[in-house]
């Protein structure tokens, strides 16, 4: 664009000097003649008149010169002014005419006309504020059609932020006459269904295959119990029997604890109800001091003012009873743990050495110590998934101490 | 007494019922609807354990059918479908407990019996053995017709085991029971046997003649 108004500015300044030149000089032309023929008829007039507007003077000039020269010329000169005391850009016609005397005269007449530099400076100042003008006139017309034409796309980007797999979501948005936007909206549609169809699936796989695995398991445990009653036992079959069984009590709590977790993603937890908060944490950690006695322990529990939370009573026991219990877990002999309440969170600490990867630790089956005695590695997926669907959000925090604070969404509820 | 297992899930059945038959009762086995009512059309029960997904139709169907010919079988409901919802419609037509699946063998019979004998003597209910009984509506524990005061644990500890005379106990198991599924396989049984060494001393103390034995270090059980 810079290329074009530079040759425009260039083309229409010439197509301008022209203009006005041809102009003037008819304007001359017409004047000079005049002159001329009051010259030729004897009208005493001035030889030079030095005027605002109008300038002409008229010298003897030897036929030589005469010879020598074009009779018409025109040239752009600067002549002083006298009226104005000043230089000014003139066009200038010298004429060279011949008295019945045969003596040569050369008429000069004047006209003040353009400057032309002025005439460039403000040809390119007004290209300039032209082009920008242009410029800035164009980056909004295209940004505001932009905006315009894209309001299906922003719609749909807007929707897929709000997108939560296996939630309830609104359909696509797809209000619009663009074909190529319907057809982004269907593809989209398309994809999401099959995504949502996917992830169905996989709960629903993850859901029956713990719910299969229960009967075998169960199966398979009460078979030991009918050989742990049997009387002709050594103890040493009896050991291995019993160790068998706690391996098989294991598995059975790692699958029930999966289908907890796709009961709550389903959401078969709807009741609510007024849940004291802090007094599910008292009695929790009574429990588990109880149960890690030999860790020796120090308990410490703050509260300020009510934590009383509306939510499904089982949910709430799962997801403190699991926070305590991680905490215990995880700390050494002689640790500190603290529970802190206040009506819209709550956190638990522990000290720990060093940070743990906040961004997995939430996740299932992760552990930073694997293969860790009495854990499943699925407490924290648990306390995760129960609070995203009770409206808490969970969070981690490192600050010498290992803060996980749940909170509430919305404080009024 | 007569029981009827209605299970379709052949190996669990075959341990239900050796399990049952070893502590004296008459079993039959039934694997699907159709031969559950046939068999509840032509005999009578004492009990049913009546699981709830049966091929061939719902459990809380035979279960409608038992209580429509009105006799005073007690069912339990077995199902693998823990869900309250199941619960909830289980009891309300009419079944005497639930019991989900997976379950200890020892809790069935333990239920087995806590069921006839509700359905036996109502109201006043109590576990006896030897010169203890147990009310667990009332929380007591008696020995000789005296009041043994106990702790919650203890008392939930004796509870269990007076369900399951002569049973081999794991230490993990009885923890489990006892203290919640939060327990996991914490390598540490010290709690247990704290609480353990406190009911030993306080029923030897009180006169009673059964007995909380060590077996082998990691189990216990009640003689």
């Amino acid at each position: 664009m810079l290329v074009f108004m530079t040759v425009w500015g260039v083309f229409f300044f010439r197509v301008m000097t022209e203009e006005i030149n041809d102009e003037t000089d008819d304007m001359l032309e017409e004047y000079s003649q005049g002159i001329i023929i009051k010259w030729l008829s004897g009208v005493h007039i001035p030889s030079v008149d030095n005027g605002t507007n109008n300038t002409y003077y008229v010298r003897q000039v030897s036929p030589e010169y005469a010879g020598s020269n074009a009779w018409i010329r025109y040239e752009d000169a600067r002549i002083y002014i006298a009226s104005k005391s000043e230089q000014e850009a003139a066009r200038i016609r010298r004429q060279i005419f011949m008295d019945s005397d045969s003596n040569h005269y050369e008429l000069t007449v004047a006209v003040p006309s353009f400057e032309k530099e002025d005439l460039i400076r403000s040809i390119l100042w007004s290209m300039v504020i032209l082009y920008f003008v242009l410029l800035v006139s164009l980056v909004l017309i295209t940004m505001i059609v932009v905006k315009f034409n894209m309001r299906p796309f922003d719609a749909l980007l807007r929707w897929y932020d709000s997108y939560v797999p296996g939630r309830k979501n609104a359909p696509v948005p797809a209000d619009t006459d663009v074909i190529e936007f319907k057809r982004l909206a269907e593809a989209a549609q398309n994809a999401v269904n099959r995504f949502e169809r996917q992830y169905e699936q996989q709960k629903q796989f993850i859901s029956n295959a713990s719910h299969e695995l229960q009967t075998p398991l169960a199966v398979c445990a009460g078979r030991i119990e009918m050989l742990l009653d049997s009387p002709d036992l050594t103890e040493r079959q009896a050991e291995e029997l019993v160790k068998m069984h706690r391996s098989i009590q294991g598995l059975t709590r790692l699958n029930r604890t999966l289908l907890l977790l796709s009961k709550i993603e389903n959401g078969q937890f709807p009741e609510t109800e007024d849940i004291d908060m802090a007094s599910l944490f008292r009695s929790g950690l009574e429990m588990f001091g109880e149960i890690y006695a030999s860790k020796s322990i120090e308990v410490r529990m703050d509260e300020t003012g009510k934590c009383v939370w509306k939510m499904n009573p089982q949910l709430a026991s799962v997801l403190v009873n699991n926070l305590l219990k991680n905490a215990f877990i995880h700390s050494a002999d002689g640790a500190e743990i603290t529970v802190r309440t206040s009506p819209d969170r709550f956190v638990v600490s522990n000290t720990g050495a060093r940070p743990l990867d906040g961004s997995r630790i939430f996740t299932r089956f992760y552990q930073e110590n694997s293969g860790k005695e009495g854990s499943t590695g699925l407490g924290l997926a648990l306390v995760k998934t129960v609070c995203d669907n009770s409206g808490l959000s969970v969070g981690y925090e490192y600050d010498g101490r290992h803060n996980f604070i749940v909170s509430r969404f919305n404080s009024v509820s | 007494m007569k029981i009827l297992i209605v299970e379709d899930e052949a190996s669990l059945l075959e341990i239900m019922t050796a399990t049952l038959k070893k502590e004296g009762y008459v079993v039959e086995n039934a694997t699907d609807h159709d031969s559950a009512i046939g068999k509840l059309s032509v005999y009578a029960y004492d009990c049913v354990l009546l699981d709830i997904m049966l091929p061939g139709g719902s459990g809380l169907d035979v279960l409608e059918h038992i209580r429509k010919q009105n006799t005073k079988t007690n069912v339990i409901i077995i199902s693998a479908k823990d869900s309250i919802d199941d619960k909830v419609k289980g009891l309300e037509l009419g079944a005497d407990d639930y019991l989900a699946k997976p379950f200890h063998l020892a809790e069935l019979v333990a239920r087995m019996r806590s069921v006839a004998r509700r359905s036996r003597n109502d109201g006043e209910f109590a576990y006896r053995l030897g010169n203890v009984s147990l009310e667990p509506e009332s929380n007591r524990v008696l020995v000789d017709g005296r009041d043994v005061p106990l702790l919650k644990k203890e008392f939930d500890i004796l509870a269990y085991f007076m369900q399951r005379p002569g049973h081999l106990v794991d230490k993990a198991v009885l923890a489990e029971a006892v203290w919640g599924d939060h327990i996991d396989q914490a390598d540490n049984f010290q709690f247990v046997y704290a609480q353990m060494k406190n009911l030993r001393r306080k029923l030897a103390e009180a006169g009673a003649d059964i007995e909380i034995k060590s077996v082998y270090g990691f189990g216990y059980k009640l003689v």
